[in-house]
């Protein structure tokens, strides 16, 4: 018996496979594969994008700050309850570090779980990785991982082929006191260029800056992403600001595929109209 | 002319005292304190500079209760010296001296003068912690004699501790000085020969009470001294009469020959 | 080093700190790492005028702050922020928040946060002096140990409260706790700061003589005519209120307190009437000093946070002072 329904496991992971045009990683690798997923999430933006290709239901183990409200909050990253992960009997843990976890994999061994490690910072890593994720959700018993996933990134090529109509230098800040921007090689600034906009910082990372740093660089447009009062000096940096309380550009996820070229559109509109009206 | 007046005063949980009825150093005479440590020297004299309340009986300082008296007008009056200097901060001598004048009208060379007359000028402008503890003591005192006016009264708490021979008689005579001007001195010291020296009277203190109180040609003698500190004395005739010293000798056994 | 002319020394605390305004004001270093110097114009020169009020503001609260803990307390390690004040006084802020999160109710800011910040710093300096009574007198090495566990303590309860926030609330918090001189200060807190600096300084200065006095034991203290006890409150209050207002003004900074007395007392001696306003001075020169270098050196994240800048240079700098001077203290 065992040996036939491993061979069916493995024609229909190729049938899959081809259908996507991905090559499986760790199928074969995979054990448990056939059992229902349960997922311990250690990464808010794993968790959202699980939840996007249909996982919500598998996902048992969360952070605080996940949005999956039925699981059971297990720790962050750095310091996880490693009694109530095995209390799960996970199949998968999702994580985004560069630092191994030794006795987070001798948890995940010991219940049978795969550890399985990515790295979310731009929008290539997450459109990479998207199919394998879907791939471990399919086994995981979670059907329409695989097509949830072609039609995100679908969605997200879709609206990134759209240019914008800004083409001078935005300055985009995700702080204000003290103003913190998005420099090249971050996912906002991927997303923009993207679409044909260009970044007002070329410095790469999230840099901090000062009030003069920002009024210096003078922007064609400052665009605060997230909530609270603009400083009143944001004015003498440019005559164009737009706020916009958009959490998809806050987190590097499948939503940010998704949604963060829309909110970018937006952002693009209220530009023009600033710039027309006033 | 300042008085100190001890009226049978109460310390520390009638651990120490004094002794009964009335007793008072007299103004214009040194008296020296004695008697054995823990006896209850430091406590006379910081009950005199009204450190210590008694709980029953009073220290007066010209008829007032010193522990009530305001910290300026007691400092006009009454000048300290406690047993080890202790300054926190790095001054030069010539700073520390300066301090007995804090609440007092300035007087730069009331400063020189002490520095003066305790052999401290060259030091002056030394750092205070650069000093021998011997010098240091000295600078206590020189302190103490910026502050004192005249006829008021002089507590010295071992101010002889380290000082060496030399040193100890400028130290004797300036307090001397003081007194013949009409202090009210009152100084605890271990070394009997700076006693002999420097008392007038003599006042013992053991066990937290009075064993005596008297004039010193009395009691700093060969026959009073074994009794009050229980130590063997031996007398040397000096300038200034007899000299009690420790017999230190008469304790240990003769060698045998 | 003895000082026979204390007015020249504060004369040339005051040329130095002129100097690390000056170059405040006038040498800025750009986003892509050219230096530009000149006054900027008024738009930008504003920005650059407050960051040197409030550097001056709070580096004075501290520098006389910490000469008079050291005179007080007879330690030359004692500080505002060694004596774990710094740290309460932001554990106090950061409690408010807390507890204005949970009420609903929106967090103070401003001047109003030097409420509950002055309520921690004195709540601290209360525990660091308790702990190190020994005998009725304060015992020197207990003091700083005490100081410094009550600060790791408040710290600790700083990051407790600041974790509780939802993260809405957190926008304070952004590098707040390591320091940091706002762009647009609080015009409130501002003048908060600016006065107790100078209410401190003064009292300081007036009190001169009487807190040299207080280097000596507490009963020769007493014995040359100083009212110990009411001086000590009254001082110990008034760092209190000096350093909470910084800490409402621009959060806690280390290191300040700490050398300014220091520096000042090389140039200027340990009598407290010169010490106290040469203490202020240089402290607002040293904080300037530390905004300017924090805005010329690029490690490539961008700014570096002032109590970075301040942490190290200053714990180096203090690190140096130490051997030179702590023979100077104690025989």
């Amino acid at each position: 018996m065992q040996p036939i329904l491993a061979s069916v496991a493995t024609a229909v992971a190729l049938a899959v496979t081809a259908a996507c045009g991905r090559a499986p990683a760790d199928v074969a690798r995979a054990p448990g594969a056939g059992k229902a997923a349960r997922i311990v999430s250690l990464s808010p933006a794993l968790t959202r994008t699980v939840c996007m290709l249909g996982g919500k239901s598998a996902v048992v183990g969360r952070t605080p700050w996940c949005e999956a409200p039925d699981a059971v909050v297990v720790g962050t990253l750095e310091d996880r309850n490693l009694e109530a992960i095995a209390a799960l009997r996970p199949t998968l843990v999702l994580r985004q570090s560069s630092v191994a976890d030794p006795a987070l994999e001798t948890v995940a061994a010991s219940s049978g779980a795969t550890i399985h490690t990515w790295h979310f910072d731009r929008v290539e890593d997450v459109r990479a990785g998207l199919y394998p994720l879907a791939r471990l959700l399919a086994e995981g018993g979670i059907p329409g991982a695989d097509v949830a996933a072609r039609d995100l990134l679908a969605r997200h090529l879709q609206a990134i082929t759209v240019p914008v109509r800004s083409i001078s230098p935005v300055l985009f800040l995700f702080s204000v006191d003290p103003p913190m921007a998005f420099g090249s090689g971050t996912y906002v600034d991927d997303l923009w260029r993207a679409m044909g906009g260009v970044n007002a910082i070329t410095k790469a990372g999230y840099p901090t800056m000062t009030a003069e740093d920002v009024i210096r660089l003078a922007p064609s447009a400052v665009v605060v992403i997230g909530r609270g009062p603009l400083p009143a000096w944001l004015g003498s940096a440019s005559p164009v600001q737009v706020q916009l309380d958009a959490p998809d550009l806050l987190e590097p996820s499948a939503r940010m595929l998704v949604d963060g070229p829309v909110s970018l559109h937006r952002v693009d509109d209220s530009i023009a109209a600033a710039r027309s009206g006033g | 002319m300042t008085t100190l007046r001890f009226q049978s005063p109460v310390i520390v949980r009638g651990t120490f005292v004094l002794a009964p009825g009335e007793l008072a150093p007299a103004a214009g005479r040194v008296t020296v304190l004695i008697g054995p440590n823990g006896g209850g020297k430091t406590t006379v004299l910081r009950a005199a500079a009204g450190m210590q309340l008694p709980e029953q009986g009073a220290i007066l300082l010209g008829g007032v209760p010193v522990h009530s008296m305001p910290a300026a007008q007691r400092a006009a009056r009454m000048a300290l010296v406690a047993q080890r200097p202790e300054v926190g901060a790095p001054f030069s001598v010539r700073d520390v001296v300066a301090l007995g004048r804090v609440s007092r009208p300035s007087a730069p060379e009331r400063i020189e003068h002490a520095l003066a007359r305790t052999g401290l000028t060259e030091l002056a402008d030394r750092p205070f912690h650069a000093l021998s503890g011997g010098q240091q003591q000295r600078v206590a005192v020189a302190r103490a004699l910026a502050q004192h006016e005249p006829g008021g009264v002089l507590l010295l708490d071992e101010a002889f501790a380290a000082v060496d021979p030399p040193e100890a008689a400028a130290l004797v005579r300036e307090i001397r000085a003081e007194a013949l001007a009409g202090a009210t001195v009152l100084a605890a010291t271990h070394d009997l020969s700076v006693a002999s020296a420097l008392a007038d009277d003599v006042w013992c203190i053991a066990g937290g009470r009075t064993a005596a109180f008297g004039d010193a040609r009395e009691l700093l003698t060969q026959q009073a001294l074994p009794r009050l500190l229980g130590v063997a004395v031996a007398e040397a005739h000096g300038a200034r009469g007899t000299i009690a010293v420790a017999d230190y000798g008469a304790i240990l056994p003769k060698a045998p020959r | 080093m003895m000082h026979r002319r204390p007015m020249v020394g504060l004369a040339l605390v005051a040329a130095v700190s002129c100097l690390a305004v000056a170059a405040r004001l006038l040498v800025v270093r750009t986003l892509d790492g050219s230096f530009l110097v000149g006054w900027p114009g008024p738009t930008l020169g504003q920005f650059r005028g407050d960051a040197v009020l409030v550097a001056c503001a709070a580096g004075a609260a501290l520098g006389a702050s910490g000469a008079i803990l050291q005179t007080l307390l007879r330690n030359p390690l004692a500080s505002p922020f060694v004596l774990g004040v710094t740290s309460g006084a932001g554990a106090g802020v950061a409690f408010a928040s807390l507890a204005a999160s949970m009420a609903g109710i929106a967090a103070p800011t401003g001047a109003a946060l030097g409420v509950p910040a002055l309520a921690g710093a004195l709540l601290a300096l209360g525990c660091v002096l308790l702990l190190s009574r020994r005998h009725g007198a304060l015992d020197p090495v207990t003091l700083i140990l005490g100081g410094v566990i009550v600060g790791a303590i408040a710290s600790a309860g700083s990051t407790v409260a600041e974790s509780l926030l939802p993260p809405e609330r957190r926008g304070l918090f952004n590098g707040w706790l390591f320091g940091r001189i706002p762009d647009v200060p609080d015009p409130g807190a501002l003048a908060a700061c600016a006065a107790a600096a100078l209410g401190l300084t003064g009292l300081g200065a007036a009190w001169g003589n009487r807190l040299d006095g207080a280097a000596l034991s507490d009963d020769e203290a007493r014995s040359i005519g100083i009212a110990l006890g009411p001086m000590r409150t009254a001082m110990f209050i008034g760092c209190g209120v000096a350093t909470a207002a910084t800490v409402a003004l621009c959060g806690p900074i280390a290191f300040v307190g700490l050398l300014a007395p220091h520096c000042a007392r090389a140039l200027v001696g340990a009598r407290n009437r010169m010490l106290v306003p040469g203490a202020a001075l240089a402290g607002a020169g040293l904080l300037t000093a530390a905004d300017a270098l924090r805005q010329w050196i690029d490690v490539g994240g961008g700014r570096l946070p002032l109590g970075a800048v301040t942490a190290v240079f200053g714990g180096v700098a203090f690190l140096v002072l130490l051997r030179r001077t702590a023979a100077g203290w104690m025989s």
